[in-house]
């Protein structure tokens, strides 16, 4: 349970992060036939965690102090967006709209929000436990 | 007891208030994209339909024109930081189809009747495709409700 807090905040930017990248695919789909249209996606999840910056840390003014544990600050929903096409899949109108693989996309992103919705319930769940046994 | 409760439930609505419903936000705004996208994809069907039933036609007179078709260009604009579509409705203008018909009643000196420059195969693939587009959005604002929804099950608890 010590980490339950890490693993909530984790979900929790797991879900931010697919609305966003829901958002991007929405209007990819939107512009499927926009000419000169490329399409956008954010950088993986595991890149945008690496890439945030981190919270203050607690000022140690000796050595044999505790160091706070340092929890890294939320995005505040910047979110770095990438263009993802390739050069064969360009339309003579320079379009670079793959329906398919924006749908694949949009299935997997339900997928994942339904997961991490899940996760936030059972640790939700856990907290009750802890805070009131017998219910 | 009653307190601890309320406490609890004071824990988990603070949570998620602090978590889903500002990052909605993101969800709203792919709604509104999907919105304008099916308005779009609405007027396209439309403006289609219009070409097709008047391919084919000639003009009234001899020296007028007949049906030109209309072509639909898309630019995309941000609205309150929400990508939206905005259209202009522009003419066709390819060259008319000529046809030798000296007796229609709308033919020139020389024989010849101006036709619509509107052709049909064009105007179906671009039919079938705004309707494959239509069904992706539809598909796409399916999984943003589906969202919502794990969203709304997170406060039931």
């Amino acid at each position: 349970m010590a980490d339950s807090s890490l693993v909530l905040k984790m979900a929790q930017e797991k879900m931010k992060w697919l609305s966003h990248r829901q958002k991007m695919v929405a209007q990819n789909v939107m512009n499927a036939r926009t000419p000169k249209y490329i399409p956008k996606d954010l950088i993986s999840f595991k890149k945008t965690m690496q890439s945030r910056p981190m919270s203050v840390k607690l000022k140690r003014t000796r050595g044999d102090h505790i160091q706070g544990k340092v929890i890294s600050q939320a995005l505040d929903q910047n979110y770095k967006v990438i263009e993802d096409f390739r050069k064969e899949d360009l339309s003579p109108s320079g379009n670079g709209v793959v329906m398919e693989k924006e749908l694949m996309k949009s299935g997997e992103i339900g997928l994942a929000h339904k997961q991490a919705s899940v996760i936030i319930a059972e640790y939700l769940k856990l907290k009750k436990i802890a805070i009131h046994p017998k219910k | 007891m009653i307190g601890f409760m309320q406490k609890i439930s004071f824990f988990v609505l603070f949570f998620l208030s602090s978590m889903d419903i500002r990052s909605n936000n993101a969800l709203s705004q792919a709604k509104k994209s999907i919105a304008s996208g099916l308005a779009t994809v609405r007027l396209a069907a439309r403006i289609e339909a219009e070409n097709l039933i008047n391919a084919g036609t000639v003009a009234e007179k001899p020296g007028q024109e007949p049906y030109r078709g209309k072509i639909i260009t898309v630019k995309n604009k941000l609205k309150n930081g929400t990508m939206v579509q905005e259209t202009t409705i522009q003419r066709d203008q390819a060259p008319f189809e000529l046809e030798y018909n000296p007796g229609h009643p709308s033919a020139d000196p020389n024989g010849i009747v101006k036709k619509s420059n509107v052709r049909r195969e064009v105007v179906m693939a671009n039919l079938n495709q705004t309707n494959l587009q239509a069904m992706a959005l539809k598909n796409v604002y399916d999984t943003l409700k589906s969202m919502d929804n794990h969203s709304i099950d997170l406060m039931k608890g």
